[in-house]
Parts: structure tokens; C-alpha cells; sequence
């Protein structure tokens, strides 16, 4: 299966800074060489999403926006026992 | 234009109408004028031809002897994500601007002109209802009436501005998180959320549509009764109060945190005025924070579903706010969605056992940490703590969400002459109850809605200077 990701890369293209990495098209079972802090993990989430490429706002907005959640949800996944 | 109507409330334009004091058409012809004159960009389209042509339908029914309902000839708005034929359906998006104007009303416009009110247009919101402050990315924010510098609070802010701004006696708006409960408490004036499943949301746009319901506004607890049994008629025969005081209760822990005092401060008065004595009973709701967390993620993730379309095809034209919100919803965890809906069954489980436990039937809380906060704040100061304006206006609305039980919302005084709101949480299915606590604390003095006028001065300039079919 092939599925379009959009690197972290690919934000530094679209926006002019520039970097060699042409890749728009990486499967998900690729390699990546990059810390998931930086956004592996969305990567992979706006591609199984349906969405096309991210603008770098975009890209900020929905890390800021996951980032809190993780932070929101905490209490909840601590529950252990909601019975049946 | 025939007889001036000062903007009188549901009842007494209901009992002029009806007795002939004043025909519907003066009434609306009025109403009209006063929202074409909105200084608080509450208004988001007015549907003058039809309203006017209802009217004069009424006026010829109620001249011929019929029962026109009762509601007779009281102008009302809705928030603009249902669908009122003639009006285009925007939920506050740039998108729906294009689609064309909608070729029938929604569920919820359909009972209430059949009731004998009259829609006269369609009321601002947040985009998509996601947000508590009704800044709006492409149309504005909506100013609070009391002070324009402001916030209306949201995501129902033109429904409650249009309200306690006086273009309006009534106007409908719904709550996935505390949108109705926030901006009524903000501008000053009385909102129902009914228990979720009470009111039929066909043709609207939904939001979160577990957590979704729709509920009405109004200047004066027994103004908000009688559109919402003109809503749901069934409910008049819903558990009351018994003899003696309610058996209410004040939401300890978590909703005594964190809150301005004098938001802290007016919850107890409501909680003290509809006790038994000058004690206050409290009352500890389970697991507050992981409340607030399953509200936050299914809101997220139905959220995310119901506009995947929209965000796959034209993320662009979603405003930054809402865009990233939906669009990350789409990446949630599956098992943070399905914990939340499991979450919310037990919960609603353990709430009712503690209410019963403790002999409640009305919990109280505050609606909202602190007033309404100005326009152009992105941080504010609540309690000490710099906090995000667009969420910490959620903290003690978004908790009692999942619940799905029904709230009141009733105006009591803030600070600096800005007002202040309760929450009064009853069991599903007592709504009855809740209005009756609403109209004892107006009696009471306790709960005191604040509206106020626009620019006379303006208004008349504008009558003199335009006509109905303008629109």
C-alpha cells in the first residue's frame, strides 16, 4: 500500500526554505530519520485523514491543537475501571 | 409602519397580538427595523417579505377568531445553522455562502410557527458553532450588548446578543459545550438547554451530534418557559417542584476552583436562595476533569467526521481557529473516542446515583470563571492565573456535557456592570423543574437579567431612512 505522506520536509519546501529531500510520496513503512516529536506522527494521521499537503500554518495549528489535547485527555486515560 | 412596539417580551407581545392591542404586523414591521439597525453584528440575514406576510396570515386568523397558538406574533431569530426557508443556512462558515437559500425550515422553525411566532432572520455564531467567544474569521466578531468593546460570548452570541440587545424578545440556539449557556450568561439573560434528544436538530448544521441539543433564549425566566413549551408541549406535564424549597445543591470541588469570585459568589447565592436556610448544601460531581476530556475529544472527533468532506476539499476556507481544531479531530485516537463514550455512561450513572444519594434534584454551578472578556484579549486574567480566553470560558460549561441533562442558565450581577451567569442542572426530563427554579429566583431578585437598547437616535434615523424592502 502506498500512501501519500507529507513530510516535515515538504513544509521547508513550501515555503521556500529549501532542502533536498524531493520525497512528497513516502510510504508508510519508509524509513523516516526523524524525531516523531517533529511530526512523524501527524504525517502519518493526515494521510490515513484524506488531506492534502499541509501549509506550515496549518502544520503548527493542528501540533499546538494535539498537543494540548494530549494534555486535556490525561484524566481520562488515567481512568482504569469503567467497568463493562 | 403602524402602532411603535417598545420591544416587549414573549408573553405580553403574545397577549397584545392575540387580543388585538396591537396587530403582528406592527410588531414585526418594528422588529424588523430593530435588526436591520444591529450595532452588534448579532444579525446575520433577516427574512423581512416572509415574516411580514406570516404576520399578516396571523393578523387575518386571529380577526377570523382561530386560535393562532401561543406564541401568537412573537418575532423570533435563530441561530443561522438551521434552516429557515428563503434564508442561505451559513453555520458561520464562508463556505455555505455560496449554496442557495434554504427551500424549507428546520424541525425546530417549523414548532415554533406553528406556535404562532413569526421568524424575522437568522443570528450570527462561531464557524461551525466551534468556540465559546463568537469571533467570527469571516464575519465578525459579535459585540456584547452591555459593553462593545466585549465578547458576546458563543457559540449562540448573535442569539443572545439580538436578545439582551432588545432586537429580539426570543431566539433559539443550540449546546454542544456551553453554547448557550456562555453567551447567555455573558449578555445577562436567560437560556434553556434542554436534556440532549429533547428537541429535534433536523435541518441544521450539527456540530458534535451526541452532545448537540437546541434551546431558546429570553429577557425573563417566564418568557424562556413559554417558548420552551411551545418547543416541547409534553414537558409542561414534566416532575415539578414539590411543596417547600427546591433540593438543590452547589457543585463543590472543581467548580468552586479556579472562578473570579464574584462568579463563585453568585452560585452560591442561587444555591442559598433555593435551599432551605441560609445553609448551603454542596454537592461533589465524579470526575469533573476527565468530564471536561471526554466533552473535548467527541466533540473533536464528530466534529471532524461531520465536516471531513469540507476539510479534505476546502481546508482553506475554514478559518484558522476552527480549521485546525476539526482538522486534528480527524487524527485523534480511535480508543480517546470510544473511551469517552463509554466514559459517559458511567458517569451519567454515577451523577444521578449522587444526586440521589444526597437528595438533590438541582445541581448549581457557575457558567462561566469570570465576565465577558474584551475583543481584543487573546490571555486573560482569571484568579490570578493567565489563562487562554477561547477555552477557560468553557471550564464549568464543557464538564456537565456528556451528561446530556438539562441546564439552565439565569443572569445574576458580575462586575463593573457587566453581567454574570448559573448553571442549574436538573435530571433528564426535568425541565419543568428548572423553569420553575427560574422564575422563583426572578422573583426573588436573585436572578436579574440585564438587557439594554440601542441608539434610539439610530433607530429612528434608520426607519426614517429605509423601508422593509430593502431586504
Amino acid at each position: 500500500m502506498s500512501v501519500g505522506l507529507v513530510s516535515s520536509s515538504e513544509d521547508t519546501r513550501m515555503t521556500g526554505a529549501g532542502n533536498h529531500e524531493e520525497n512528497s510520496m513516502i510510504a508508510p513503512s519508509t524509513t523516516r530519520k526523524e524525531d516523531p516529536a517533529t511530526g512523524t506522527y501527524i504525517d502519518l494521521a493526515v494521510a490515513l485523514a484524506g488531506y492534502p499537503p499541509l501549509t506550515p500554518e496549518q502544520r503548527r495549528g493542528i501540533e499546538e491543537y494535539l498537543a494540548f489535547a494530549q494534555g486535556i485527555m490525561a484524566p481520562l486515560l488515567a481512568i482504569k475501571d469503567l467497568g463493562e | 409602519m403602524g402602532q411603535q412596539w417598545g420591544g416587549e417580551g414573549v408573553l405580553a407581545i403574545a397577549e397584545a397580538v392575540r387580543s388585538r392591542q396591537v396587530t403582528a404586523v406592527d410588531v414585526v414591521g418594528d422588529t424588523i427595523s430593530r435588526m436591520a439597525a444591529d450595532e452588534f453584528n448579532a444579525v446575520s440575514d433577516i427574512c423581512a417579505e416572509r415574516a411580514l406576510r406570516d404576520a399578516e396570515g396571523l393578523d387575518r386568523k386571529i380577526r377570523a377568531g382561530n386560535d393562532v397558538g401561543p406564541l401568537a406574533g412573537v418575532p423570533f431569530g435563530v441561530k443561522n445553522l438551521f434552516n429557515v426557508e428563503g434564508i442561505v443556512t451559513l453555520a458561520g462558515s464562508k463556505i455555505h455562502a455560496d449554496n442557495p437559500p434554504a427551500s424549507s425550515d428546520a424541525s425546530v422553525v417549523g414548532v415554533m410557527t406553528k406556535a404562532g411566532a413569526i421568524v424575522v432572520g437568522a443570528l450570527h455564531m462561531d464557524e461551525y458553532a466551534f468556540g465559546f467567544t463568537n469571533e467570527n474569521g469571516h464575519y465578525g466578531a459579535c459585540l456584547n450588548p452591555h459593553d462593545r468593546s466585549r465578547v458576546s460570548g458563543g457559540s449562540s452570541g448573535g442569539s443572545a446578543a439580538a436578545v439582551a440587545g432588545n432586537l429580539l424578545p426570543t431566539a433559539l440556539g443550540t449546546d454542544t459545550n456551553g453554547s448557550i449557556r456562555i453567551p447567555a450568561a455573558l449578555c445577562g439573560i436567560f437560556g434553556l438547554k434542554p436534556t440532549v434528544g429533547r428537541i429535534s436538530l433536523e435541518g441544521g448544521v450539527l456540530f458534535a451530534k451526541t452532545l448537540d441539543t437546541a434551546g431558546p433564549f429570553a429577557r425573563s425566566a417566564g418568557d424562556l418557559s413559554a417558548v420552551y413549551y411551545a418547543l416541547s408541549p409534553s414537558d409542561r406535564g414534566s416532575p415539578a417542584r414539590t411543596p417547600g424549597a427546591f433540593r438543590a445543591a452547589l457543585a463543590g470541588g472543581y467548580y468552586q476552583r479556579d472562578g473570579e469570585p464574584e462568579a463563585l459568589r453568585g452560585a452560591a447565592e442561587v444555591a442559598r436562595a433555593l435551599g432551605d436556610g441560609d445553609q448551603v448544601r454542596t454537592i461533589d460531581l465524579p470526575e469533573p476533569e476527565a468530564s471536561r476530556a471526554s466533552a473535548f475529544a467527541i466533540t473533536a472527533c464528530e466534529g471532524a467526521a461531520y465536516h471531513h468532506e469540507r476539510l479534505v476539499t476546502r481546508a482553506a476556507d475554514i478559518a484558522p481557529f476552527a480549521r485546525h481544531r476539526l482538522m486534528a479531530g480527524a487524527m485523534f485516537p480511535a480508543h480517546w473516542y470510544l473511551k469517552a463514550q463509554k466514559f459517559r455512561s458511567w458517569l451519567r450513572e454515577r451523577t444521578a446515583e449522587a444526586m440521589e444519594r444526597s437528595a438533590v434534584d438541582l445541581v448549581i454551578a457557575p457558567a462561566t470563571p469570570c465576565v465577558a472578556p474584551g475583543l481584543d484579549e487573546e490571555m486573560l486574567c482569571v484568579a490570578g492565573t493567565t489563562v487562554p480566553k477561547r477555552s477557560i470560558l468553557g471550564l464549568y460549561t464543557q464538564p456537565l456535557a456528556p451528561l446530556g441533562f438539562p441546564i439552565l442558565t439565569v443572569p445574576v450581577h458580575g462586575r463593573a456592570g457587566m453581567p454574570l451567569g448559573v448553571q442549574i442542572m436538573g435530571r433528564p426530563g426535568t425541565e419543568n423543574l428548572l423553569l420553575q427554579a427560574g422564575e422563583f429566583l426572578e422573583a426573588a431578585g436573585i436572578a436579574v437579567p440585564r438587557t439594554c437598547r440601542q441608539n434610539d437616535t439610530d433607530l429612528r434615523r434608520w426607519q426614517e431612512e429605509t423601508s422593509h424592502a430593502r431586504f
